[in-house]
């Protein structure tokens, strides 16, 4: 599941977020414990994920929450898109081991809307952005966190979020183990016909049990679970290796040639070997190395310009502000922002445009 | 005792500024220690040592037993539970290092906006006795000396320092001071006096009160101490009215009460008076006292009371096709909408807030209650994502009401500055929910078939404008610090449903008493609360002493006769259900052939029974004669009407709930 292709910025310890600009070619079903901020900077790009895919247009934002198993995909269009990885430690306090925070951060849904509208979230993120680029070498790491913190106080203050609460001493965290463990166990062992069998005897846990802990923790059953693990071995030997299709068959351990063939190609929308011919889901390779590139310098442009629409916006924000009842407060949050804007014009930044 | 020592005798010892500091430095907190008063260690007189309550010991931070409030308390109607619920608070207190528990606040909530309704049991005055005095007793079993407060007419926040009350001498008689003399005549060895104006003069200093009523006709032979800070005004007055105690610090008596008695505007025998009451009690109290250990602080015995009171005391009002209790085996993903849920619903942040180690929230207590659900909260801020979540959940649950800044003690608008709260005082606006909250309740509810209301709150609230829009509606009053687990339990079916309602809920807020929260005046009529509604021949939206049960039980075979001083119904009561549960059966006497205006009926017994399913009981309910008793405002006194009185037993006050019969006097 390091399906990402991705430029990554180091920050160090000082900070709990792991900040990268990239192109979307495919990142196949996954899911990490950290929430993801996801901003478009350019094109769009297909998000598939539970309730219903949609595609993320620039200028939008989504936030994946911590566990949600989703895909993306490039569209016709070329992308850019920022990505925030925020540590889910963030979102709990010492004793709440056993509540998870589900937010409904989608700038491309009408439901849900926080209650200041998308626009301080899309220039807080961009701002995040800007500071973790790699034409700003030497990031202040507390100008991020204050932009990082300003950005959770927003979510928790003007977003819709719900709480889902486990019963006292139950340890979410214990629960992400036991389930690393046996996604892990899953993956290593997929090849073997009763794996799901062996699973429950090696946890101590019934089908029921491990059935209902999957599709409480990352929506999908053990099955699917298998089948997704199963078809991803496949596809990286369809991809990347010349292994005759029969024997991809036989190591996918999904079933005899016909099953094979038929699930293969509801997933994909490909036979196996269409998909070997194609070198993988789509053709765009190349254009992707080429990216990183060029693309800098657009990124750090699409990125001030997201900051800078908030000049035509801020009069309509503070309109919409004054009709909370919390209107002290959105005040600040305005604030907050305005000095974002000047944070973008630091000596370094602006070098390199 | 020289008069300097029976001076100091009458007065705290708290220095102001450390009062102060109390309330503003961090880690501390208003009474975090005992404040002290008075003592003579030449003589070897302890000093009082005053902790404050009434939901616990205030003392101290993370450590004592945060008990639901003590309306959820009187809505249990169980006085053995509130006598072991005091002996619990006196170990608390003893174990804080006090020996003086003002925790016994039987003020009648004469109106339900009364900001402080929640640190009292309801609006009758029979039930307010009985309760109260089982608290109060409990606390003096274990040899700490009760406070009983506020004496008196104290049902008014935000004016409590300004107004003057006043009403008839039946009003006065009947209505407002029956309680405080059962607290008395059962032994209360202290009383407060409250911060009103009875009639012109302030009651801490309110010679009518406290020396003509108090000490002389009802014999009452403890001391009186004041109010905090505010509650007498005049060294000489207040000395010569009948107050025993300036509390918490030396400000008008010490050496102004030394002056006073030199200067003969208070007389030598007022002060020997008062020294006699405060070292008689103590030494009373110092005999024998079990000492308390400070593990006794939040114990696993003392949570467990307050719990069984959380239990006993939630009230079931709605229950549309027995929605409730909810299946756990049906149900998968349950939603809790409002904030509160999130919340530690524990009430007041006044003079009554206790600090204990934890506090299981509504939604904690819910998602213990059933760990193979998927419990999701959400704020219900956003009305559309409020909609997707209940049509997408099997049942879902509402945790609404108030907290501090709705409801509460008040000192001044002021407050506000200090902590960014605004300071609760009396529900001057609304006795309703907030709109929000009504809107929330209006627009989902009717979306889920299994739509439930938690009510947070101190006194009545209002549910026309809602209550058809959910299945079952609960009252959790504050329910203290387990209040959570016993919200889950009751959901789930863990625990059957069996408080009744203290208070009567009328249809509209215009039925209850007039009444000017911001006032320097304030008259009290005779009628108040379900008494009037009944006079008036208007139905309630609930009538008092109401409350469902998950079972069913059935009343029969009554008889009601006088034996000896006491009137009695009997009956029996059967569980006619499928579940094992308690019933709260009740005693009224009616005063139809009163040659005097009277209330239509009026409580005057109760009594909690557990039956299993199938069950039947023999009950018999007594009432001393004494207590149907009207005051005459000819001959001064207390008298008995002799005429036939009706006399129902039943499970509410509503004629529905009643079977009855008569009796001649």
């Amino acid at each position: 599941m390091e399906s990402y292709v991705y430029e990554a910025i180091e920050h160090g310890e000082r900070c709990p977020v792991n900040v990268f600009i990239t192109s979307i070619e495919i990142s196949r079903f996954h899911w990490h414990y950290d929430y993801e901020l996801m901003l478009v900077l350019k094109g769009s790009v297909a998000v598939n994920t539970l309730p219903a895919p949609f595609v993320l247009k620039a200028g939008q934002i989504y936030l994946f929450n911590s566990t949600q198993v989703h895909e993306l995909r490039k569209t016709e269009e070329d992308n850019i898109c920022l990505f925030i990885q925020i540590t889910s430690a963030l979102f709990r306090g010492k004793s709440e081991g056993n509540r998870r925070f589900q937010f409904y951060l989608n700038s491309q849904s009408e439901s849900n809307m926080p209650a200041i509208g998308y626009r301080p979230f899309i220039r807080q993120a961009a701002a995040i952005g800007l500071l973790s680029t790699s034409t700003n070498p030497n990031p202040n790491p507390y100008r991020l966190q204050s932009k990082l913190y300003g950005l959770l106080a927003d979510l928790f203050e003007f977003g819709v979020y719900d709480i889902h609460q486990s019963a006292a001493g139950r340890d979410l965290q214990q629960d992400a183990t036991t389930l690393l463990n046996i996604i892990d166990y899953i993956r290593e062992n997929s090849q073997e016909e009763t794996v799901l069998e062996q699973l429950y005897k090696h946890f101590g846990m019934s089908e029921k049990t491990v059935y209902r802990f999957l599709k409480d923790n990352i929506g999908l059953s053990a099955r699917e679970l298998l089948l997704e693990c199963r078809l991803e071995k496949a596809k990286y030997l369809l991809q990347f290796t010349d292994k005759p299709i029969s024997f991809v068959v036989d190591v996918s351990g999904v079933g005899g040639e016909n099953t094979f063939y038929r699930v293969f190609k509801k997933s994909t929308g490909l036979t196996p070997l269409e998909y070997r011919k194609r070198g993988g889901p789509t053709s765009g390779r190349s254009e992707i190395k080429g990216y990183l590139q060029y693309s800098t310098s657009e990124a750090v442009m699409l990125l001030k310009k997201l900051c800078a629409e908030d000049n035509n916006d801020e009069m309509h924000q503070r309109t919409a502000s004054c009709q909370h009842p919390a209107g002290q407060t959105d005040c600040e949050s305005d604030d907050l922002g305005r000095k974002s804007l000047s944070d973008v014009g630091q000596p370094g930044l602006s070098g390199t445009l | 005792m020289t008069l300097e020592e029976k001076v100091y005798l009458m007065s705290g010892n708290q220095d102001f500024q450390e009062l102060c500091d109390d309330c503003t430095l961090p880690g501390r907190h208003y009474n975090h220690l005992p404040y002290p008063a008075g003592g003579c260690q030449r003589l070897g007189v302890e000093d009082l040592r005053f902790c404050d309550g009434p939901r616990g010991v205030v003392c101290g931070t993370g450590k004592s037993t945060c008990f639901p409030v003590t309306m959820l308390r009187g809505a249990t109607f169980d006085t053995a539970l509130e006598r072991e619920i005091g002996r619990a608070m006196a170990r608390e207190v003893k174990a804080s290092g006090g020996n003086l528990f003002a925790g016994v606040c039987i003020n009648l909530p004469y109106h339900p906006g009364w900001g402080r309704s929640q640190e009292t049991y309801g609006e009758e005055s029979f039930h307010l006795g009985e309760m109260g005095s089982a608290l109060m007793e409990g606390v003096q079993d274990e040899q700490v000396i009760a406070c009983v407060k506020h004496f008196a007419f104290n049902q008014m926040e935000i004016s409590r320092f300004q107004v003057d009350i006043d009403c008839d001498i039946r009003t006065e008689r009947e209505v407002f001071l029956p309680h405080f003399k059962k607290c008395v005549d059962r032994g209360a060895a202290c009383v407060m006096a409250s911060y009103n104006c009875y009639q012109g003069d302030h009651c801490g200093e309110n010679a009518y009160l406290l020396r003509r009523i108090l000490k002389q006709e009802w014999g009452f032979d403890g001391f009186v101490i004041s109010d905090f800070g505010w509650g007498i005004s005049d060294t000489a007055k207040a000395a010569n009215g009948g107050m025993d105690v300036e509390m918490p610090s030396t400000v008008l008596f010490g050496e102004h009460l030394l002056q006073a008695v030199r200067n003969g505007s208070v007389p030598e025998s007022a002060i020997d008076e008062a020294a006699l009451r405060v070292v008689r009690t103590l030494l009373t109290f110092a005999q024998d006292r079990p000492p308390a250990r400070e593990s006794v602080l939040g114990c696993k015995e003392h949570i467990r009371l307050a719990l069984q009171a959380a239990r006993e005391g939630i009230t079931l009002l709605k229950n549309r096709d027995g929605v409730l209790p909810l299946n756990r085996r049906k149900i998968k993903k349950l939603v809790v909408l409002g904030a509160l849920a999130e919340e530690q619903v524990i009430g007041d942040h006044g003079s009554s807030q206790v600090f204990p180690p934890y506090v299981v929230t509504p939604l904690q207590g819910i998602a213990n209650a059933a760990p193979g659900v998927d419990v999701i909260y959400y704020s219900g801020e956003n009305i559309g994502h409020a909609k997707d979540l209940a049509r997408q959940a099997d049942a879902v649950i509402f945790v609404v009401g108030y907290r501090c800044t709705d409801e509460g003690e008040f000192v001044s608008e002021d407050m506000s500055d200090l902590d960014g709260e605004y300071p609760g005082g009396d529900r001057t606006e609304s006795l309703g929910l907030h709109p929000k909250d009504v809107r929330m309740i209006q627009e989902v509810g009717p979306l889920n078939p299994q739509s439930t209301v938690f009510l947070i709150g101190g006194n009545m609230i209002l549910m026309e404008d809602w209550k058809d829009s959910v299945s079952a509606i609960l009252m959790a009053y504050y329910p203290g610090m387990e209040g959570g687990t016993a919200m889950g339990e009751i959901l789930f079916g863990d625990v059957n449903p069996s408080g009744k309602l203290p208070y009567v809920v009328p249809v509209r807020a215009e039925d209850l008493p007039p009444i000017q929260w911001r006032t320097t005046h304030q008259h009290y009529e005779y009628y108040h609360g379900y008494a009037r509604l009944e006079k008036q021949g208007i139905a309630p939206s609930l009538p008092y002493g109401f409350g469902l049960s998950y079972t069913t039980f059935a009343y029969r075979n009554p008889v009601f006769r006088r034996e000896g001083d006491s009137v009695v119904a009997e009956c029996d009561l059967t569980n006619t259900g499928t579940r094992d549960g308690a019933e709260v059966s009740q005693l009224y006497v009616g005063f139809s052939h009163s040659a005097v205006d009277r209330p239509v009926k009026l409580l005057r017994g109760f009594t909690r029974t557990f039956l299993k399913a199938g069950e039947t009981r023999h009950l018999e309910i007594r009432c001393p004669v004494e207590e149907l008793q009207w005051f005459n405002p000819e001959t001064r006194q207390m008298e008995l009407e002799h005429m036939e009185y009706e006399l129902y037993i039943g499970a509410s006050s509503a004629d529905r709930d009643l079977l009855w019969g008569s009796c001649v006097l």
